[in-house]
């Protein structure tokens, strides 16, 4: 039964009235969004996990933090001429016309860069000036994973009523993404060299533990904030925000069975020690980090072009 | 220090309960609401006004007519104030064809805005 053409008009129509400045656009969103929650997740992972001895360089967190808040930060600025440009018809003289920079500025759009930009910096120098996992520096580099997580409730649909509610879903929801993102970078390295032996099997072992609550939050503050926006659930297959955030579904449904992949059997294969255990998980986790993505590229879709 | 620990959890619990709490003034995600002429339709000879109207303010960056004949001169723009109804005129009457409006502005919430209607002109 091949599905009904005019289901799909809404985002047919909206995909054609995209444009390729706007398609830059998107592009920036999901690379901010990619750099912006690895650098968080980076930090919730070396609270969680960072005591186990041996493995702080093996999975790579002092580079891998300060590297994505730094490109995070890059970007999250050049999304502020991209946007300007936009509004002023796509051209390049607009991205820069100082009128349109202000406005972009003046009001939401403005908090959002000076809230996430501090996080960004606050996280980039104390992780460059420090990597205890403890003490003075883990408190400040919390403190700017927050800011990052809060300067996404300042933009947008979590902004309307009841705003305390919807930036409440959006932020438990995104502090799971976080996590869950900023695990796989470091997950990947400790589950390649086979000389990390037993604490990088404990860690994987315990991530498993771990992620599982944090995943159903993800799902529950996820669903729950898309039914407040969409007002219902049947608007999923009459617009074309509903239809992308099927699609946008669809791809998490795969991603957690990748999960529970790793959970019930690749782990404890390892933990087995069967033969090819290590380079399955690996190209598991590798295939996740694929997958979220392609979240986070359909993610930057919705929130630069769609409306609920 | 188990002191130093509680403050790791509690200061970024705290900082972000503080920002929650003192959102600022209602925020609105503006949608449009309609448009004159209306989206899609025929009018008999040039309209005299071409209009557009929101659910909440937006501040209107562009606003731009095109023709059979290209970009049509209007005889007002958009003053990027926040408003909730934009009308202007066309420069000179309008000859038969079809007609894209098109408009990008920023809502309240910070979102950026855009949509584009036609209406044909016999």
């Amino acid at each position: 039964m091949t599905p009904d053409p005019a289901l799909l008009q809404p985002l047919l129509d909206l995909l054609a009235q995209t444009d390729g400045w706007t398609w830059l656009r998107v592009l920036v969103a999901a690379a901010f969004y990619a750099c912006a929650l690895v650098a968080v997740g980076g930090v919730l992972f070396g609270q969680v996990f960072g005591h186990h001895p041996g493995l702080h360089r093996a999975a790579g967190l002092r580079p891998l933090v300060p590297a994505a808040a730094g490109l995070a930060l890059a970007l999250l600025l050049l999304q502020w001429p991209l946007q300007a440009g936009f509004l002023g018809g796509g051209t390049w003289a607009a991205a820069f016309d100082p009128g349109l920079l202000a406005l972009v500025f003046d009001g939401a759009t403005g908090q959002r860069l000076l809230l996430a930009g501090s996080g960004l910096l606050l996280l980039q120098a104390f992780w460059i000036v420090s990597g205890r996992w403890r003490g003075p520096a883990a408190a400040a580099s919390l403190l700017g994973a927050a800011l990052v997580l809060l300067a996404f409730t300042q933009v947008g649909h979590s902004t309307g009523e009841p705003r305390a509610l919807l930036a409440a879903l959006l932020l438990l929801h995104l502090s799971a993404v976080a996590f869950w993102i900023g695990a796989l970078i470091p997950l990947y390295r400790i589950s390649g060299p086979p000389q990390l032996g037993e604490p990088a099997t404990r860690v994987l072992q315990r991530f498993g533990l771990v992620a599982a609550p944090v995943v159903a939050a993800l799902i529950v503050a996820g669903l729950w904030l898309a039914w407040r926006l969409l007002e219902g659930w049947a608007p999923l297959l009459h617009s074309a925000y509903g239809l992308v955030l099927l699609l946008k579904l669809t791809v998490l449904g795969l991603l957690l069975g990748l999960a529970g992949l790793n959970r019930w059997l690749l782990v404890p294969a390892l933990v087995a020690h069967a033969p090819r255990a290590r380079p399955r998980l690996r190209a598991s986790i590798g295939c996740e980090m694929l997958l979220v993505a392609l979240i986070l590229l359909l993610t930057a879709f919705l929130t630069t072009t769609a409306s609920p | 220090m188990p002191l130093l620990k509680a403050l790791q959890w509690l200061a970024p619990a705290a900082l972000a309960l503080h920002l929650l709490l003192a959102a600022p003034l209602l925020l609105a995600h503006a949608q449009p609401e309609g448009s004159l002429p209306a989206h899609g339709s025929t009018v008999s000879g040039s309209p005299n006004r071409i209009a557009v109207w929101f659910d909440h303010p937006m501040r209107l960056t562009l606003f731009e007519v095109s023709g059979p004949r290209g970009v049509v001169p209007l005889t007002q723009g958009p003053g990027r104030d926040a408003l909730t109804r934009f009308e202007t005129s066309p420069a000179a009457p309008l000859g038969p064809g079809r007609y894209t409006v098109r408009w990008r502005g920023l809502a309240a919430d910070g979102h950026v805005m855009a949509d584009e209607i036609y209406f044909n002109v016999r």
